[in-house]
């Protein structure tokens, strides 16, 4: 990505994006660090502020005030009694903004692209579910980068593939999205296309989620499967395979979760292909793309 | 420089693929189950035929010893769950190990690799390890560093000279965990690298009070595990003075006073 300035609201330069877990009894926390090696020579203290967005993506809680974290600093931060407290009883997108103190106190700056990212890369954030009911702690590290944002990232489609499904013997796999953006602008509907395939390669379930811009959706492979009247075969052959996405109008935060009612929870993001073929991109990608659609989703019009 | 440049002429001549294949640890104690999930990744890129990956399974034991290796064919868009207990020569032993998987391209899709790709394409293999009990602990974490000792389908001694082992630097994580009394977390730190690696790994309460750090001497392909110190029932974060490679931090296991776990990156 080419440096260049642009107008950019000047609490999302450094955020980290999350959900909570409550429809499955988990309480949420982020744990942020205000980075030691300085990503900026105007390193200094972050300050932290909460937005909170609802089930249908409108917003509860906007710029809440929790201080600020001096360099070389830690916090666990908590959400579920703020939660509570506005009186929501279902679950919610956050954005924990740490905005840099140079920047602190305007809406809106000129900031060069190169600092997001490094803002971005300078630590990952780790988001925690812990079991309410047994204590158990489960959560996953990722970084949140720009999103859904045309003056950033041109990409409206991406392809998720998470091979750990896991359902049976108490266990199911849920795919839990949420549909992030850096525009205020952004008001897009995100379309996932999902599959569930056998360890075979062969496609048992299909299923379509749609996300609002700032909105949540969590699947469960289980009911998938039982929709497609699929679950009973899949279970028979070991209950194992693997899920595929693919959106289209914009792009999402996928985590893969399996989950045992006693309070495991086996939570990571997902790993796209260039994982697996780091050059993968262009024409190649989009004649692939193409293809895949045309064999996983056969007659669906996107 | 010259070396790798033509390294990258002999591939293209030739028809290598490199490849680099990721390394993970995993935990077999009894009670602590670990089960590898990879994927066919091949499909995602060549869509329009059915190539088979064959996958490469090793496993060496926390010293670096090797235990074993077997071999997967998995199918076109198809997954490959192993549970490690299956592999295990003497399942009644208490193991914590790493487990490595090298995923091979058919002569086909290397052959596609090499008409779409800008110059010698190289595939990556990381997958996934599901460590779990019988008492409810679940916990998905993906290999996070492919091993440095040399680049796969080249003749032995080009692979280890065109991948530079280089040595990471100082790491802290950006977690922390709140102990709760009772608990223990432990890292695990996995030698990537070819040769054996000494560092030092520290537990620190967040509020400035006691660090403790502990000498470690961890083989290749080994693992070495530093639980934190008794008492330490707080605010807690793990550091390590230097990495074997680049980004190998550590994995956390956090114990609850019950048994149960949880496991992740550091």
């Amino acid at each position: 990505m080419t440096n260049r300035k642009i107008p950019y609201a000047a609490n999302m330069v450094k955020v980290c994006w999350f959900t909570t877990l409550r429809d499955l009894g988990y309480r949420t926390s982020v744990a942020v660090q205000n980075p030691i090696n300085p990503p900026t020579p105007r390193f200094g203290p972050l300050d932290l502020s909460l937005d909170l967005f609802d089930t249908d993506a409108l917003p509860v809680v906007v710029g809440l005030d929790l201080g600020e974290l001096i360099s070389g600093g830690r916090r666990v931060v908590g959400f579920d009694d703020l939660i509570v407290e506005t009186g929501l009883t279902t679950d919610v997108v956050g954005i924990l903004h740490m905005t840099p103190r140079h920047l602190a106190g305007s809406e809106t700056c000129t900031v060069d692209t190169d600092e997001i990212a490094a803002w971005t890369a300078a630590c990952d954030e780790f988001v925690g579910y812990t079991h309410v009911a047994s204590g158990l702690v489960s959560g996953v590290h990722y970084q949140s980068p720009p999103m859904n944002d045309d003056r950033i990232r041109s990409s409206k489609s991406m392809i998720v593939q998470s091979p750990k499904v896991v359902v049976g013997d108490c266990l199911d796999s849920h795919f839990l999205v949420f549909s992030p953006s850096s525009d205020p602008a952004f008001d897009s509907t995100v379309r996932l296309d999902l599959a569930v395939l056998a360890t075979n390669g062969r496609v048992v379930a299909r299923d379509i989620v749609e996300v609002p811009a700032r909105g949540r959706r969590r699947v469960s492979v289980t009911d998938i499967l039982s929709r497609a009247g699929a679950i009973d075969d899949f279970l028979d052959a070991g209950g194992l395979g693997m899920l595929i996405a693919l959106t289209s109008g914009g792009v999402v935060t996928p985590l893969s979760l399996v989950h045992d009612p006693r309070g495991g929870l086996a939570v990571d993001h997902t790993l796209p292909p260039p994982y697996y073929v780091p050059w993968w991109g262009g024409e190649a990608r989009r004649e692939a793309v193409t293809e895949l659609v045309s064999n996983l989703f056969p007659g669906e019009l996107r | 420089m010259r070396l790798r440049r033509s390294v990258v002429d002999l591939g293209r001549m030739s028809g290598v693929v490199p490849r680099m294949a990721y390394r993970h640890m995993f935990i077999e104690d009894g009670s602590r189950h670990s089960m590898i999930h990879v994927q066919n990744p091949f499909s995602f890129f060549d869509p329009w035929h059915d190539h088979v990956a064959r996958a490469v399974i090793d496993l060496h034991d926390h010293t670096g010893r090797r235990l074993g290796t077997a071999r997967f064919e998995i199918p076109a868009f198809g997954t490959l769950a192993v549970d490690l207990r299956d592999l295990m020569i003497d399942r009644r032993g208490s193991h914590i190990g790493t487990v490595g998987v090298d995923l091979l391209p058919p002569r086909s899709f290397r052959r596609h690799l090499r008409r779409i790709a800008p110059g010698v394409p190289h595939i990556a293999s990381p997958f996934w390890v599901r460590f779990f009990d019988d008492i409810g602990s679940q916990a998905f974490v993906h290999s996070i560093k492919a091993d440095r000792d040399r680049l796969r389908g080249l003749p032995r001694p080009i692979g280890r000279l065109t991948l530079r082992a280089t040595p990471g630097g100082r790491w802290e994580s950006n977690r922390t965990i709140r102990l709760a009394p009772g608990s223990t977390a432990v890292a695990f730190l996995v030698n990537h690298a070819r040769s054996t690696f000494e560092t030092t790994c520290s537990w620190a309460k967040v509020d400035g009070g006691d660090v403790v750090t502990t000498p470690l001497r961890v083989e290749a392909r080994g693992v070495a595990s530093i639980s934190s110190p008794p008492g330490f029932s707080s605010e807690v974060f793990v550091s390590v003075s230097h990495l074997s490679t680049p980004n190998a931090k550590p994995y956390v296991l956090v114990e609850s006073s019950d048994g149960k776990f949880g496991l992740t990156h550091g």
